[in-house]
């Protein structure tokens, strides 16, 4: 079964979006220590598309399914325009962020390490990323 | 939940502590507190965890982009009272080894120099 939420772009959203991934995960039986991370690195990819993509134009909408097929995990992101090669993405090194004394950089950098596959599906009008987490 | 920071100025230190989710909504209070105290002279802080619920790195970002200015004047951030979860964020990204974690606000005042 797969369950789905539309949120409008703006940060308000996010703890929105984090209590229905935690709603939906904890009705998967999903370990709590999993659950936390899966909603953050949910929360991360999120805060990216509202933030830097829809630029907080919360008339501007997107949407999360998370579904569960065996044991992998399935929580797709759609979105429109273009997306981020998040699955591409090499991140700085802690260090260097410090040194440049910069607040981004470590979102991305969460996803990939928590999530086990990032696939990007590209549409005419929209794009999909496909996070995939095998508990 | 939105989040409110309460904080207390122990004079060489200001203590600030974050209740409920210090995210991309919530992290310019936090941004906005530390440069508050930075503003009044004082370099040090400590944050005490015990009401904060979550972290994302836009939470963390703000510590990060304050850390190195702090140790140009001798000063830090003294972080205490942490559940596993926050924990768990801090160790994902290797901050652990970078910021001072204590686990009570007794050991984080004594460290500021209470």
């Amino acid at each position: 079964m797969k369950t789905h939420y539309v949120a409008p772009c703006s940060k308000q959203s996010l703890p929105k979006i984090r209590a229905f991934v935690e709603e939906e995960l904890r009705s998967l039986h999903v370990q709590e220590s999993t659950t936390h991370q899966l909603v953050l690195a949910v929360d991360e990819a999120c805060a990216n598309s509202i933030i830097h993509h829809h630029e907080c134009n919360d008339h501007d909408r997107i949407k999360l399914s998370i579904s569960l097929r065996g044991k992998e995990l399935l929580i797709e992101l759609t979105d429109n325009g273009k997306p981020f090669p998040i699955h591409e993405y090499k991140p700085e090194d802690l260090q260097e962020i410090i040194r440049k004394r910069t607040k981004g950089g470590l979102g991305i950098f969460l996803i990939t390490k928590i999530m086990d596959k990032i696939e990007i599906v590209e549409n005419d009008d929209h794009f999909v990323y496909k996070f995939i987490k095998y508990i | 939940m939105t989040m409110q920071i309460a904080e207390h100025n122990s004079g060489n230190f200001i203590t600030l502590t974050p209740t409920g989710d210090l995210d991309a909504n919530s992290s310019m209070l936090m941004d906005e507190k530390i440069q508050n105290g930075i503003d009044l002279g004082i370099y040090n802080f400590h944050i005490d965890c015990t009401a904060l619920r979550y972290i994302s790195s836009a939470g963390l970002g703000v510590f990060i982009s304050f850390m190195e200015g702090l140790t140009a004047h001798n000063g830090r951030f003294v972080f205490s009272e942490m559940t596993e979860n926050v924990y768990k964020v801090f160790q994902l990204l290797g901050l652990e080894q970078l910021m001072t974690i204590v686990a009570t606000r007794d050991e984080a005042a004594k460290l500021l120099g209470a």
